[in-house]
């Protein structure tokens, strides 16, 4: 018996089993023990009639609770859920390992301290470093001198010199583009407006646009390396804010307006929306947290470092108690947040179908209109420009509701919600005040709606924009292309579908001038230059490069195979078109010798040459 | 059917030895991961030779689509881990972004670009670096053309993902590396709203060496099912040796300069906490006649990108820098870490030291601790559990000095570069060098010899070399035997009838 079965065998017992005995009747059991000699006997547990024999009826007889099927009887087994993936070793050995010791570490996410296992290191005192010879006191700070260019010096002093060239990293701009100049206004402009825009209290934004803010207290650790342990916290820190009464706080110390409202209203959710900073626009507060001396202000501030001489120090009790730092920090975060809001623009036209539902004359949806396509041109702006509250709307006379909504759609969206998506309930949708109906403008609205399938309404969000060089019509027209390509004079060349090889030596498309050297290059001449030659092909495909059109690890004769093992008829994987590549294609075309001479005992015709394997 | 092997552009072999953070795999080969061939190329052409043990874990697991959430030691090879499944998974044919790469700094970013391109060298993939401080007008002209994998910090990001003019509509995959760093409240807010340009269905891979803080919010909301590996059941690397030599503030510059006698320094990177100490400190090395570059956040990005540069090509020895350049910054020749100013936060503390000992090598780091610095002593020694011992008087070479040098690899081939002829022509450093080990008599160093393994590493290396360290190996590969019990052909695809 082969080892293969053996395998099987072994790695199916315990596992259900059909057996067909002679009769025909098949038993469906536990495969519980199978002979390894030379002739299989099967022993089935808790066997069931799974087929009756045929032309016999169904018998009701008890089966006994092992059912042995001598070989005489056996006529086929056939496994049901046999797990022949590779065990384990450790689960060969049952129970042997105990779980414990490796729980902790399949228990989910550890931070570092779950790992580095808490030990405790005391305070102990340090050994101090002893200088060999002399004491030369000398402090970092003592000749400030200032700047100065360590490209120069180290050059003079070392040789160092630049091979630095960006191209090295990035992908280089093709200032040969015909639109270039285009795409460079377009780009200029693009980055004027976002180096603009405000930058919502964050300081990573900030930095990446470019502008210099005050971020005094915030140090290169706490921007680049160090991970602040408050997380998102938020709430919490709110909460913890109100045990912190005004009587702690040290006098004279700047309370923005923020922090009053919130001194009297416990709930963090009036905090929150306690109102808007007196000055109106929140970009003003952070001004005012720095012109306070406050850096903590900003986010990602940590207190510690920054204590003046004169207050004691006590170990670790920056974690411990919550401060004022923290709650100034968290006030800024709303800040920044509600800035946001104000200021954040859904980067998508505004879809046509909201304009009934937001007013309801015709002027008002244009007004509409118009504020959208003004607003990129306002978001350049300072932040100053843009107020938190919303627009007024001038032309009043409209319900509270609607005007309310169509405030906060221009001014307030929501960052986190995606594209506006439409909504197939709104084709249905009908306004509840009967007003509505009356007004003309609407019901034209309505109507366009039904015949206006607009691409948004397919394609949903994904729609689809047109490449300004393709005409579908033409360019993907394999005629219409090669006539395209024709020169004057030379014949018209036609590529063929199946000169595309089934699979390829490269998952790269390598250009046509690497695969096939200039010599050989002269097939496109063989054609002859009439345009109803469609079914020409073109056989010029390297098949003289031994692997070309095999799959990797293909069956290259040459390559040999083990003797004696299995040797599957290798199937040869050329393209169909290949077979007609001996014959004569047109007046004038010389065939080639097609392939080189170590194809020669390549299975071509009906009687292969299989003597080399066998 | 190996021959592309023969032909590969391999590098000297690096024959430093590694400890079991890199070297403790289950064996597998980089071709058991049927990648492409042209990944493969660029994946040997690197010099890589086997997967390192998060490489072993993470490519099959973000081949087979599922998010990632991995942690593994520093310089343990995280960034090929998902530069490695991305190049597979970009279609070079298709022009779109197929891979977003964030990272929380600008040379970083540089770097991780640096990778993918090497990596994916034969793929035909184009790889574009956005990060603040350059122009933001010319990456939205890159942008112009097609752009396969974008690398960037995520503040330029989100502006060019919210005006549409990077379209990651229809992008698959989502990286971050320093992901603890990446989720920090000032980032989240930010990847967050980059996230909402995303497709529903998209892949995220998350990779970090710390996480000082469980990321479960973020989990939920962002990830599905996300495929957790930690590698890691220590957090500092095997390595380095760590200690700390107890000063006064004054006296650091001293013991610095202590130090740089008694050191056998290949390259070193020493950490302030301010970008004012960076610069005094840099101008003081210099005047100790020990070259030395500086960086810092406050200073333009293209001298930032050019210290960079020149420091990963080895060009000067020493970099004073701020934590600007404490995450991921992978440079193989770094061997000393100074922390001139004790940090704040252990992930930090372990990003520093984490820049020497790459790839499983040899490194040491040492801090200058004063008086008021102690008490973070014990809490980073109780965070990380080790314990940071004083310095000896004299340090043993064979903790941190590797005995051949000469084949570390630099990022670029350094005649592919495009100074190359003056460097070859000047055959090495012409500067007056690290002192030798034995000598620290004063402050100025007169020294104008060369320390012969100085002049090894720069001379240009010799690239045609066989490819040495491989056993040949053709279709199938042949980890393949050992993995599966069953040859893979040939299964029985019936029951075999007995005989009758």
């Amino acid at each position: 018996m082969g080892d293969r079965v053996v395998f099987l065998l072994a790695r199916s017992l315990g596992s259900e089993a059909i057996v067909t005995v002679t009769s025909g009747a098949r038993y469906r059991g536990v495969l519980t023990s199978a002979t390894l000699e030379e002739n299989l006997h099967v022993v089935l547990s808790y066997p069931e009639l799974y087929a009756t024999a045929p032309g016999e009826e169904a018998l009701d007889a008890d089966l006994p609770k092992t059912l042995i099927i001598p070989n005489s009887e056996l006529l086929d087994v056939e496994l049901l859920d046999v797990d022949l993936a590779p065990k384990p070793e450790a689960a060969s050995v049952p129970e042997a390992v105990p779980a414990p010791e490796t729980a902790p570490e399949t228990r989910g996410f550890r931070t570092d301290t779950d790992i580095s296992g808490k030990q405790t290191f005391k305070e102990r005192d340090l050994q101090r470093w002893i200088p060999d010879e002399g004491t030369l006191d000398w402090a970092l700070e003592d000749d400030s001198t200032g700047t100065w260019d360590q490209f120069a010096v180290n050059e003079k002093k070392f040789g160092v010199e630049s091979t630095y060239d960006e191209h090295l990293y990035t992908t280089r701009i093709k200032t040969d583009a015909p639109d270039y100049h285009q795409r460079l206004r377009k780009a200029e402009q693009m980055a004027r407006e976002i180096e603009g825009q405000g930058y919502n209290g964050n300081i990573h934004l900030a930095e990446e646009r470019g502008l210099i803010v005050d971020d005094s207290g915030v140090d290169e650790e706490d921007k680049y390396s160090g991970v602040d342990r408050r997380g998102d916290e938020l709430m919490a820190a709110l909460k913890f804010s109100k045990s912190t009464s005004p009587a702690e706080r040290a006098p004279g110390k700047y309370v923005p307006p923020r922090q009053r409202a919130a001194e009297i209203h416990n709930d963090p959710a009036i905090i929150l929306s306690s109102g808007k900073p007196a000055s109106g626009n929140s970009g003003k507060s952070l001004s005012e947290f720095k012109a306070a001396g406050t850096p903590s202000a900003l986010p990602g501030f940590k207190i510690a470092g920054n204590r003046p001489s004169s207050v004691p120090q006590k170990p670790m009790e920056t974690e411990t108690k919550p401060s004022e730092s923290t709650r100034l920090n968290v006030q800024s975060e709303i800040n920044s947040l509600k800035e946001f809001s104000a200021t954040f623009k859904v980067p998508q036209k505004f879809p046509e179908d909201l304009l009934p539902i937001l007013a309801k004359d015709k002027a008002k949806q244009d007004e509409i209109i118009r504020k959208q396509t003004d607003k990129p041109a306002a978001s350049t702006a300072s932040e100053d420009s843009v107020p938190v509250t919303s627009a007024p709307i001038t032309s009043a006379a409209t319900s509270a509701i609607s005007s309310k909504s169509l405030a906060k759609t221009k001014t307030k969206m929501d960052p986190k919600a995606p594209a506006f998506k439409l909504n197939p309930a709104l084709v249905s949708f009908t306004p509840s005040q009967p007003a509505v109906f009356k007004s003309p403008v609407l019901m034209g609205t309505r109507y366009k709606r039904y015949g206006n399938v607009t691409p948004a309404s397919f394609f949903g969000k994904r729609v689809p924009t047109e490449h300004p060089g393709k005409n579908i019509a033409e360019d993907f027209n394999l005629f219409e292309v090669a006539k395209k390509a024709q020169k004057d004079g030379k014949p018209l060349f036609i590529e063929r579908a199946y000169m595309t090889p089934p699979t390829w030596n490269f998952t790269v498309d390598k250009p046509y001038t690497a695969v096939l050297p200039k010599a050989d290059r002269s097939m496109g001449n063989y054609m002859s230059g009439a345009p109803m030659m469609p079914m020409m092909p073109m056989m010029q495909m390297p098949y003289d490069s031994a692997a070309f059109g095999m799959p990797p690890g293909g069956y290259i004769p040459a390559m040999g195979y083990p003797s004696g093992g299995y040797m599957p008829p290798p199937t040869p994987v050329y393209p169909p078109g290949a077979r007609g590549f001996n014959a004569p294609m047109s007046p004038g075309y010389a065939p080639r010798p097609p392939y080189p001479n170590q194809f020669g005992s390549y299975p071509r015709s009906p009687q292969p040459n299989y003597s080399k394997f066998s | 059917m190996s021959d592309w092997k023969q032909e590969l552009n391999i590098p000297t072999r690096d024959t430093r030895p590694q400890t079991e953070d890199v070297t403790k795999t289950k064996g597998n080969s980089f071709e058991d991961f049927y990648l492409k061939r042209e990944l493969l190329m660029g994946i040997f052409e690197a010099g890589f030779e086997k997967p390192s043990p998060i490489q072993e874990e993470a490519i099959p697991m973000a081949l087979s689509g599922r998010d990632i959430l991995a942690r593994a030691k520093n310089g343990t090879g995280k960034t090929a881990a998902f530069c490695i499944p991305a190049l597979e998974k970009v279609k070079p044919k298709l022009n779109k972004i197929q891979a977003l790469i964030l990272v929380p700094t600008r040379e970083l970013a540089l770097q991780t670009s640096q990778v993918v391109r090497t990596l994916g060298k034969h793929l035909g993939v184009s790889c574009m670096v956005t990060t603040g401080g350059t122009s933001l007008r010319d990456d939205i002209l890159r942008l112009n053309d097609p752009v396969h994998v974008l690398v960037g910090t995520p503040g330029r990001v989100l502006d060019l993902a919210s005006r549409k003019l990077a379209d990651l509509s229809e992008c698959p995959l989502f990286i971050m590396d320093e992901a603890d760093k990446m989720l920090s409240r000032e980032f989240k807010v930010i990847i967050e709203q980059i996230l909402a340009f995303f497709p529903e269905d998209h892949q995220s891979l998350l990779f970090s060496a710390t996480f000082p803080m469980a990321v479960k919010s973020f989990m939920e909301q962002h990830l599905t099912k996300p495929y957790e590996i930690n590698l890691m059941d220590e957090l500092t690397l095997r390595g380095i040796t760590q200690y700390y030599a107890f000063v006064e503030e004054k006296q650091k510059l001293h013991c610095l300069n202590t130090l740089f006698s008694k050191l056998q320094i290949n390259q070193s990177i020493i950490f302030c906490n301010s970008t004012n100490r960076v610069e005094l400190l840099a101008k003081k090395i210099t005047d100790l006649e020990y070259s030395c570059y500086y960086s810092h956040a406050k200073m333009p990005q293209s001298a930032r990108n050019k210290v960079f540069h020149e420091f990963r090509q080895g060009q000067v020895r020493n970099l004073v820098c701020s934590d600007l350049l404490t995450r991921g910054i992978d440079i193989q020749a770094v061997n000393v870490v100074i922390n001139f100013d004790f940090p704040k936060t252990a992930e930090t503390y372990l990003h520093r030291i984490g820049r020497s000992g790459r790839f499983g090598h040899l490194g040491l780091a040492i801090n200058l601790i004063n008086w008021n610095d102690r008490f973070n002593l014990y809490k980073i020694e109780q965070e990380l559990g080790t314990e940071i011992k004083p310095i000896p008087s004299s340090i043993d070479a064979s903790l941190y000095v590797a005995e051949n040098s000469s084949a570390i690899p630099t990022p670029f081939k350094i005649d592919t570069l495009p100074n190359a002829n003056q460097q070859n022509n000047r055959g090495g450093y012409e500067y007056k060098g690290q002192p030798t080990p034995n000598d620290n008599q004063q402050y100025v160093q007169l020294y104008q010899q060369q320390q012969p393994q100085q002049q090894q590493q720069q001379q240009p290396q010799q690239y045609q070399q066989p490819p040495q360290g491989y056993p040949p190996q053709g279709f199938p590969p042949q980890g393949y035997q050992q993995q599966y019990q069953q040859p893979p052909q040939g299964y029985p695809q019936g029951f075999p009838h007995p005989p009758q």
